[in-house]
């Protein structure tokens, strides 16, 4: 839908300039795009090609490559559960189906009221809690049929909502920090400190010998 | 066999606030990086190699030989690797969550030991609060001058920047990594030439260290290097991580001095695992990721040291340990296995792309019930040409090494457990369901 | 080629010590050898990637023998390789039996059925049946991804060809590779296309029949296929190409792989170009105005009423009044003969093949013409006017690489960036008016980041463009010959609109000259034609003046509409209005035909046999593949039967009469026989004493261009090149009976010309028109070509922010063009800074009405005003 307005292009200014290349900045582009519309939108797509200077088409690329990015609109809350090994012993694909039944969205849809997609994960690094799950990768485990039914109604009745933002909010921490120092600079210290560094081996090369 | 006598990476677990910078400043926080500044580069290199510290992210090089082949350039850069997806693996997700300040100063250091030009911790996007910690305690750093221009009043400048992934496992693969940061598909690059050393991130010579390597660096460069090579036992030296999970009573991460536990302590001892469910016997044991041949019972006094595991057959890798009871089906296991694999490769080599789906395919089918005998010898040779004579540690037709972990559990299942995939076959369906 | 990669090794391949070039993979240096390792994504003019795996072989290492990729692993010094092990067939046909696993099995239907590298390895290597029982990888049958593309996701086998070309080679990532592992798939942007000149090119590297033409698709059988290799004639860059046809109709076109022209690439417009020879608008029989109407006649008709009108206007009023327009896309032999006809026998020197301007002819016979290959590999290359990618697409192409791998640097001087524009060293926009008097003074070396003391004026090339088609030929030369004062052994590289007007300027088509440079009145004794002619000739804008004034009598349009693209269609029509007879040789009704009195039907694009001379002056082969149309001739036929029908016999019964006597009276093609284009693959650069690099020839892959194989190749039917010249062991020409060398007076013949003046701009918000000229902007090919056709886009209009505040404009406003009474259309305007100030850029294109202000002689002004 959006292109990046206002303080979010501002953000997408920022997050470009983090990079000695523009290209690199087009995964968090991805992740700010979805924090605005839970999506990764056609004209979001277009716009990241224009700040990274790649094509709309390379950006698509890029994003289809990676579970995190949504290239369709989903629930406000996507629910992955793990069913990797170290979850299946433990009875991932039981909590799936739970969920699959109490959010009332098979694998890879969404619920009738759009508040729920879920998915089905690989390991989500939370194995001594198994089984897990995520919800808009706020992590919940060791659950159970009970556990997905409570964690609904808390959700529902926002109960979870500082800790759960919506679909495509990651970090919630924006970085703040001096302006970058620039590379070339760096290379002029970088210089400098090789050199200090060959002269104090060729030192000790000849202390030694 | 109680926890290591010196807790190093996991030293401010269960500290209330552990995260924090003040907590991280009350427990010694940034003392290592005030040593390592007063001292030149080169010589906290020296205490690095002297540690013998191994990579701590599967492959297990020596970070400091790691180091020393970083190629001379005026450019270089620095990633830390956070992108832990390996399954059942979850000690960088625990580190980054709760001990973040001690990661970025591990990374100062290792940046100040190589003279990197800028510093990036990749992680993994799914590690939302990982991600807000981290980015907490880089804004806490700058803030104290631990980054940015004349680190703690000295010369050394550095910025670093906190890079979210966006889920797919192959990149932590290092140089799929690089092509993520780089804002590409996580495809891959063909070793030789694209060692990161070398050619690495945008072409420049690049170390990429994993978080639980480096986050030791603190306490390695405040003691030395030779106080941590006391730790542990021949190459494997320190501490590591182990990450314990599936049918034990207490799953859970255990730092333990390397060498000196064995399997069997790790899953069976009070203070550790804590055994097996009632009345459940041990089956088999993953070591050190999903494309480790597997460990049987009577392996399981192997001590957890790199080598030892190696010379069995197998792998510490990640040091992650899933334990399978009685209760599990073994065509099951192998099967999820499969399916993980074919879920994440990359697409771009056919053997791995084409051999994972059509693999997972098969044994779906087994597990399923609609298996038939001749699978097993098309399954046998579906891996050989991934894999070719299924040998470990594996040959490869493949650019990366996620082709060749495909077939290495579904080998390793028909290997050990034939008998269970042809009672799936002759009875059309699981016997444990 | 550097140095180092010249450099040969020695390494062994499967026991055989083999001699190969350092830096060249594997796989290459093995299929040099004689050994084809298999591939699927290695293509020989991009880079490698190694995915398929199929060309796995083993080599040694420190860890002993492993399997590698041929495609991506170097061979070095006394490396070992196996291809012909167990271990390599094994890893091979696994390679081969996954790539099947998910392949669909319909190719009896699919258009690669037949010439298909996957289809013929499994043949060759595969196993009888399929181990694979699961249910295949569903997608969506054919989507559109651009206008002539369609791509079958199921058959893909995810190689990359296609997207390494969009990126690597076009540098337009308009698709990439969406989604992972085995749902991986080829995709363009949400909503986007993959639109762009070279787009066909995907369907042709393409190793399976994942991506097909629109046009192609369901429409032959590869093995009903007849092969003809023939040379493109879009453009004036002669891509290679083989010419495919079925039962009389031409089906596809593909590029070959020649070093030193197109490397197999080709334009969507040389791609589809061959419709046109198919379409409704062909002329098939000659046709004559009766009462007003065109009517169909027999050759004998038509004929005898050109040649008796003819024959009165010359008696009547001399040959004065009687011109020629056009000639530069018709073949040399056809050129040779209508140049032998009008000005050897009927004294008429006002031909013209160059009617839009162009490029003067005595910097094309007397300057240094430069190679394509010199272009890329020239210290400096000066960009002088010129879009390349819109005048010579191919070119782009090749020029877009050697700016990137920094074997050349550039300047481009223009009054509009270019897609070029990124890639240069530099780009300075330059009014035109001012570039005359301003680039003396540019530090050329300087900005192309050249040292002065490294650069000798042989190393530079200047590619002269015709970017703007308001520009005269008098305004490129004279600022050639500034260029040239400063670096006096410069080469050229001329952009020229015809795909033979270089050939056609060699035959003596342009007023003053004769074949091979020699210029009119300074003709030797026993020169071969009886009456050449004693005074100067008009050019074409002048000979459509004088028409327009009543001076001229019979204008002859030789070739497809050679007044397409010409910039003043108000004079066209005044001229072609009053001239009592209008005679179009051509192979198409066109836009003029309702001006025209006699059509005489012309063969067309794959119907004829013959020869063309390139930009670079080589000639190159046209092969027939088809019977002709209806009754059309060939060019020279038709002059010969109108000679005839005069009463004179110009002495041609074959191409090798012809060549024959261009041989005995034309310098430039001493040495040159038609017959040495049935063997030098690349053509033969004229004249012969210009050294030419010779690569090697290419091992023909046939996994590289699939659907490429038993290329028929024609020639004229010669046994033995009829004379026989000596060449020194340099390659150069040991001949100089001729020891005038007329080419060298043809600069003072040429100065006779008036030269045009150029408007200057009085009042500030009138803006000089610069009519940009586009691919698909005109010609024969655009208009009777459905694909190309549909191609076309509405032009735009551009100015500089300076400018649009003068004239009271904004980005986005859709506006008009005015001067005097005049106004063009609604176009939309876009404000840039991609132009220089005072200028207002206007796309040309046909049928948009901005052909009406347009004079070549004094350059344009007018005002933009809101619509």
């Amino acid at each position: 839908m959006s292109r990046f307005k206002d303080e979010v292009l501002q953000e997408a200014l920022e997050l470009v300039k983090l990079y000695p290349e523009a290209r690199s900045a087009t995964i968090p582009l991805c992740h700010l795009a979805q924090s605005v519309d839970g999506y990764l939108a056609p004209d979001a797509i277009e716009h990241i090609a224009e700040l990274t200077s790649t094509t709309p088409a390379e950006v698509h690329g890029t994003a289809s490559f990676y579970d995190m990015i949504q290239l369709h609109p989903v629930g406000r809350y996507v629910v992955g559960v793990c069913t990797n090994i170290a979850c299946m012993l433990q009875g991932g694909y039981e909590l799936l189906e739970a969920v699959e039944e109490t959010m009332g969205a098979s694998v890879g849809e969404t619920s009738e009221d759009s508040l729920f997609t879920v998915e089905e994960v690989e390991c989500i690094a939370l194995c001594d809690r198994a089984p897990c799950l995520h919800v808009n990768y706020r992590y919940f485990g060791p659950l159970d049929e009970e556990g997905v039914k409570r964690l609904k109604s808390d959700l529902i009745e926002g109960r979870l909502e500082d800790e759960v933002p919506s679909h495509g909010v990651i970090s919630r921490i924006k970085r703040s920090a001096p302006e970058l120092i620039p590379l070339e600079e760096i290379d002029e210290l970088r210089l400098v400190e090789d050199e200090q560094r060959s002269s104090r081996m060729a030192q000790k090369g000849g202390g030694d010998a | 066999m109680p926890e290591a006598a010196e807790s190093i990476v996991l030293s401010r677990r269960g500290v209330e606030g552990s995260h924090t910078l003040d907590v991280y400043l009350e427990t010694g926080g940034y003392e290592g990086l005030r040593k390592a500044l007063a001292m030149n580069p080169e010589e906290i290199v020296a205490q690095v190699v002297e540690s013998n510290i191994l990579g701590r992210g599967g492959a297990g090089f020596e970070a400091g030989r790691k180091w020393s082949m970083l190629k001379k350039s005026t450019r270089r850069y620095l990633v830390i690797n956070g992108d832990e997806s390996e399954p059942a693996t979850f000690k960088d997700h625990f580190l980054v969550e709760n001990d973040p300040h001690q990661l970025v100063e591990g990374t100062i250091i290792a940046a100040y030991a190589i003279g990197a030009s800028r510093a990036f911790i990749f992680i993994r996007g799914e590690f939302a609060l990982g991600l807000e910690r981290v980015q907490s305690a880089v804004n806490d750093a700058y803030k104290i001058g631990a980054l940015g221009r004349n680190i703690f009043g000295s010369s050394f400048s550095l910025d670093l920047i906190v890079h979210p992934g966006a889920g797919a496992y192959i990149c932590g693969e290092e140089t799929a990594l690089l092509e993520s940061l780089e804002g590409k598909r996580g495809f891959p690059r063909i070793k030789p030439p694209y060692f990161p050393a070398v050619i690495g991130l945008y072409g420049e010579p690049t170390i990429v260290n994993n978080v639980e390597t480096v986050s030791n660096l603190p306490w390695i460069v405040s003691r030395g290097g030779a106080a941590f090579k006391a730790l542990g036992s021949g190459r494997s030296t320190g501490t590591r991580i182990f990450a314990l999970s599936g049918a034990v009573k207490r799953p859970g991460l255990y730092e333990l001095e390397m060498v000196k536990t064995t399997f069997r302590e790790l899953i069976f001892s009070d203070d550790l695992g804590g055994g097996l469910y009632e009345g459940r016997s041990l089956k088999a044991v993953i070591p050190g990721g999903v494309s480790a041949p597997w460990i049987t019972p009577d392996q399981l006094d192997l001590p957890l040291g790199q080598d030892e595991v190696a010379k069995a057959g197998s792998m510490l890798g990640s040091g992650s340990i899933i334990v399978m009871d009685d209760s599990t089906c073994m065509v099951r296991a192998a099967w999820r296995i499969s399916r993980f694999f074919m879920r994440e490769s990359c697409g771009q080599c056919t053997p791995c792309r084409e051999g994972s789906n059509w693999i997972e395919k098969v044994m779906a089918r087994i597990e399923a019930g609609a298996g038939r005998e001749e699978d097993l010898e098309l399954l046998m040779d579906l891996c050989d040409n991934i894999v070719p004579g299924v040998s470990w540690p594996p040959a490869q037709t493949t650019i990366c090494v996620l082709g060749p972990s495909i077939p290495s559990s579904v080998a390793v299942g028909i290997r050990m457990f034939r008998d269970e995939f042809l009672t799936h076959i002759k009875e059309g369906g699981c016997p444990f369901e | 080629m550097s140095k180092e990669r010249e450099e040969a090794i020695s390494f062994v391949l499967d026991g055989r010590p083999i001699w190969a070039r350092k830096g060249d993979p594997v796989i290459r240096a093995a299929e040099e050898a004689g050994t084809y390792i298999p591939r699927f994504c290695y293509h020989p003019r991009m880079k490698a990637v190694g995915m398929c795996r199929m060309c796995l072989v083993e080599i040694k290492g420190p860890r002993g023998f492993t399997l590698q990729p041929a495609c991506f692993v170097q061979v070095s010094p006394d490396m070992e390789v196996i291809t012909d092990s167990v271990a390599v067939r094994k890893a091979q046909d696994g390679v081969l039996e996954y790539l099947l696993a998910n392949h669909p099995l319909d190719c009896p239907v699919c258009d690669k059925g037949g010439e298909c590298p996957l289809q013929d390895q499994t043949l060759a290597h595969g196993p009888g049946e399929s181990r694979y029982v699961e249910e295949k990888r569903h997608f969506a049958k054919p989507i559109e991804i651009s206008s002539i593309v369609l791509l079958d996701r199921e058959r893909c086998i995810q190689c990359g060809r296609c997207t390494r070309f969009a990126g690597e080679v076009v540098g337009k990532g308009l698709i990439d590779f969406a989604g992972r592992g085995a749902n991986i798939e080829v995709a363009p942007a949400p909503g986007g296309t993959f639109d762009n000149y070279f787009s066909g090119n995907i369907i042709q590297i393409c190793p399976v029949g994942a991506l097909t033409s629109k046009s192609y698709r369901f429409k032959a059988r590869p093995w009903d296929l007849e092969q003809t290799e023939s040379t493109c004639t879009s453009c004036a860059m002669g891509c290679r190409v083989v010419l495919q046809s079925s039962q009389n109709e031409m089906t596809r076109v593909l590029g070959i792989d020649s070093d030193a022209i197109n490397h197999s690439w080709l334009c969507d417009k040389g791609r589809f170009a061959f419709e046109a020879t198919s379409s409704e608008d062909r002329v098939l029989a000659p046709y004559l105005r009766k009462n007003d109407n065109l009517v169909e006649v027999g050759w004998f008709e038509a004929l005898t009423q050109v040649a008796k009108t003819l024959t009165a206007a010359l008696e009547k009023v001399g040959p004065a009044t009687v011109a020629a327009i056009g000639g530069g896309s018709i073949s040399n032999e056809d050129a040779f003969a209508w140049a032998k006809l009008l000005k050897g026998y009927l004294s008429v020197d006002s031909l013209d093949c160059q009617p839009e301007g162009g490029v003067d002819p005595s910097l094309l016979l007397g300057g240094k013409i430069a190679t394509f290959d010199e272009v890329v590999n020239s210290k400096l290359t000066l960009l002088l006017g010129a879009d390349v990618e819109e005048e010579m697409p191919v070119l782009y192409l090749r020029l877009r690489e050697a700016l990137l791998a920094q074997t050349t640097s550039a300047v481009e001087i223009i009054e509009r960036r270019t897609s070029l524009s990124t890639l240069v060293s530099s780009s300075l926009l330059i009014e035109a008016d001012e570039v005359l008097s301003q680039i003396e003074s540019i530090d050329l070396s300087a900005l192309a980041g050249v040292k002065v003391k490294d650069l000798s004026d042989e190393q530079v090339v200047v590619v002269v463009g015709q970017a703007d088609l308001l520009r005269s030929s008098s305004w490129r030369s004279g600022l050639v010959a500034k260029v040239l004062q400063r670096y006096p052994n410069a080469k050229i590289l001329p952009l020229l609109q015809g795909a033979n007007t270089m050939g056609a300027v060699q035959m003596g088509m342009s007023p003053g000259l004769l074949p091979g440079g020699r210029v009119i009145g300074k003709v030797p004794e026993d020169f071969p034609w009886p009456n050449p002619p004693k005074s100067l000739g008009r050019n074409a804008a002048d000979v459509l003046s004088a028409a327009a004034a009543d001076d001229i009598e019979i204008i002859f349009l030789l070739g497809p509409n050679p007044l397409s693209g010409f910039p003043d269609k108000s004079l066209v029509r005044q001229a072609l209005e009053r001239s009592s007879m209008v005679v179009a040789i051509d192979s198409h009704f066109g836009e003029w035909t309702e001006y025209v009195d006699v059509v005489l039907p012309l063969s067309g694009y794959g119907e004829y046999f013959g020869s063309i001379t390139n930009a670079e002056s080589r000639v190159l082969p046209l092969g027939q593949s088809l019977v002709p149309a209806g009754v059309s001739q060939k060019g020279w036929e038709i002059a010969v039967a109108l000679a005839e029908s005069i009463g004179y016999d110009l002495g041609f019964e074959s191409e090798s009469d012809i060549w024959e006597e261009i041989q005995a009276i034309s310098k430039i093609h001493r040495g040159f026989s038609p017959s040495l284009l049935s063997t030098e693959v690349e053509g033969v650069v004229v004249p012969r004493s210009v050294k030419v690099h010779i690569a090697g020839r290419r091992v023909l892959d046939p996994v590289a261009t699939p659907g490429i194989s038993s290329v028929k190749r024609q020639a004229a039917p010669l046994s033995e090149p009829v004379a026989i010249y000596d060449f020194n062991p340099d390659g150069e020409l040991v001949d100089s009976n001729d020891s005038s060398d007329s080419l060298d007076e043809l600069s003072d013949v040429m100065k006779e010309r008036p030269t045009a003046s150029i408007a200057s701009r009085k009042e500030p918000d009138k803006l000089r028109l610069h009519l940009a000229r586009k691919l698909y902007g005109y010609g024969v090919e655009v208009a009777s070509s459905p694909t190309l056709s549909s191609l076309v886009s509405k032009p735009k209009l551009r100015l500089s922010s300076e400018s649009a505040r003068v004239s009271s404009v904004e980005d986005g406003d859709v506006v008009r063009i005015i001067s005097g009474d005049l106004s063009s259309g609604e176009f939309q305007l876009e404000v840039s800074n991609d132009v220089v100030p005072g200028v207002l850029v206007a796309e040309f294109v046909e049928g948009y009405e901005l052909d009406k202000f347009g004079s070549l002689n004094g350059g344009v002004l007018v005002k933009v005003v809101k619509a």
